[in-house]
């Protein structure tokens, strides 16, 4: 055995891997292996005793890492950009709210005309609920009657009816 | 069962993975940020399934994959450091005092092999696995980086 085999055998043995015990027992049984095995034994203490310590604790990162921000679910294949999908709400929105202000609003005599000829008949009716009756207005002009109701006493109205 | 949560891998070999940092690169500042990068794979290979094999392994190769690709970006040797900051064992403490600059004058491929023993206290078998070389290869390379590492501090009885 060589001493270079023979060191290589006490290194192994010191990490605890497999190695030939008959030969270790020779190596060791000579004054160079014993010199090499405390050597080596006296380099892992010295590795051992490397204090250092790290700086700041990496937990808050870790912390990060492990939540992080939330993001706004996203269903598969419908991947649509959060700005585009806030674009096309404020058009609809803004859309919404100009059709509402800016369309035509139906005339009294429009409204007449939907409503059709006024009755002669004894045709009960609930004309100021009417949905083509014009709409009242602020001032204290009173609204022009859609429609007139005429009733014949005998006729088209019984005293005690 | 669950597996390990990233505070118990931190706690388990947070430290150990500092000290090989900064004997790899010489830096305890850069020991510190690659141990950050090192904990946040953790937690994301935790988050997507857990480690594979041995756990220390595992920590250890990523650390090791690190290094590495610091080194490839960087292309300098590390530095000696000071890194003792307690007074080792009696016996040990000047040997220490010149184990930095001993170690930075290995290769770096010794130096890794030699670390991933000492503090990371992997098998031949796991540093094998995670260096990409044989078993017989790492028996022989750590065996003579102790024998160089002998010879440079003079380490005798």
């Amino acid at each position: 055995m060589t001493d270079e085999s023979r060191d290589e055998l006490i290194s192994a043995a010191l990490d605890a891997e497999p190695v030939d015990v008959l030969a270790l027992r020779e190596a060791l049984a000579s004054a160079g292996g014993r010199d090499t095995l405390v050597s080596f034994v006296l380099l892992r203490a010295a590795v051992a005793a490397d204090t250092a310590m790290p700086g700041a604790e990496p937990a808050v990162n870790m912390a990060a890492a492990r939540h992080p921000a939330r993001r706004w679910p996203v269903v598969p294949g419908w991947r649509v950009p959060v700005g585009i999908a806030a674009s096309i709400a404020m058009l609809l929105a803004a859309g919404s709210f100009w059709a509402g202000t800016s369309w035509p609003a139906r005339s009294p005599e429009t409204a007449a005309a939907h409503a059709g000829p006024p009755s002669g008949g004894a045709a009960p009716s609930s004309a100021p609920s009417s949905p083509g009756a014009p709409r009242p207005t602020d001032d204290d002009t009173p609204p022009v009657p859609a429609r007139v109701l005429r009733f014949t006493p005998g006729v088209d109205w019984h005293e005690g009816s | 069962m669950a597996g390990p949560t990233p505070e118990d891998v931190f706690i388990r070999h947070g430290r150990d993975i500092y000290r090989y940092l900064v004997r790899m690169t010489g830096r305890p500042d850069a020991a510190d940020d690659l141990r950050q990068e090192v904990f946040l794979r953790v937690v994301r290979a935790l988050r997507n399934g857990g480690p594979v094999g041995h756990e220390r392994g595992w920590v250890f190769s990523i650390a090791r994959n690190l290094v590495r690709d610091r080194q490839r970006r960087q292309r300098t040797g590390p530095v000696m450091v000071e890194t003792f900051n307690e007074p080792a064992t009696a016996g040990t403490q000047a040997l220490a005092f010149g184990l930095a600059e001993a170690l930075a004058a290995l290769a770096d491929d010794d130096r890794e092999i030699f670390l991933l023993k000492e503090i990371g206290g992997l098998s031949y078998a796991e540093i094998a696995v995670t260096c990409t070389c044989s078993v017989e290869a790492v028996r022989s390379r750590l065996f003579r980086t102790r024998a160089a590492l002998r010879t440079t501090l003079a380490v005798e009885r």
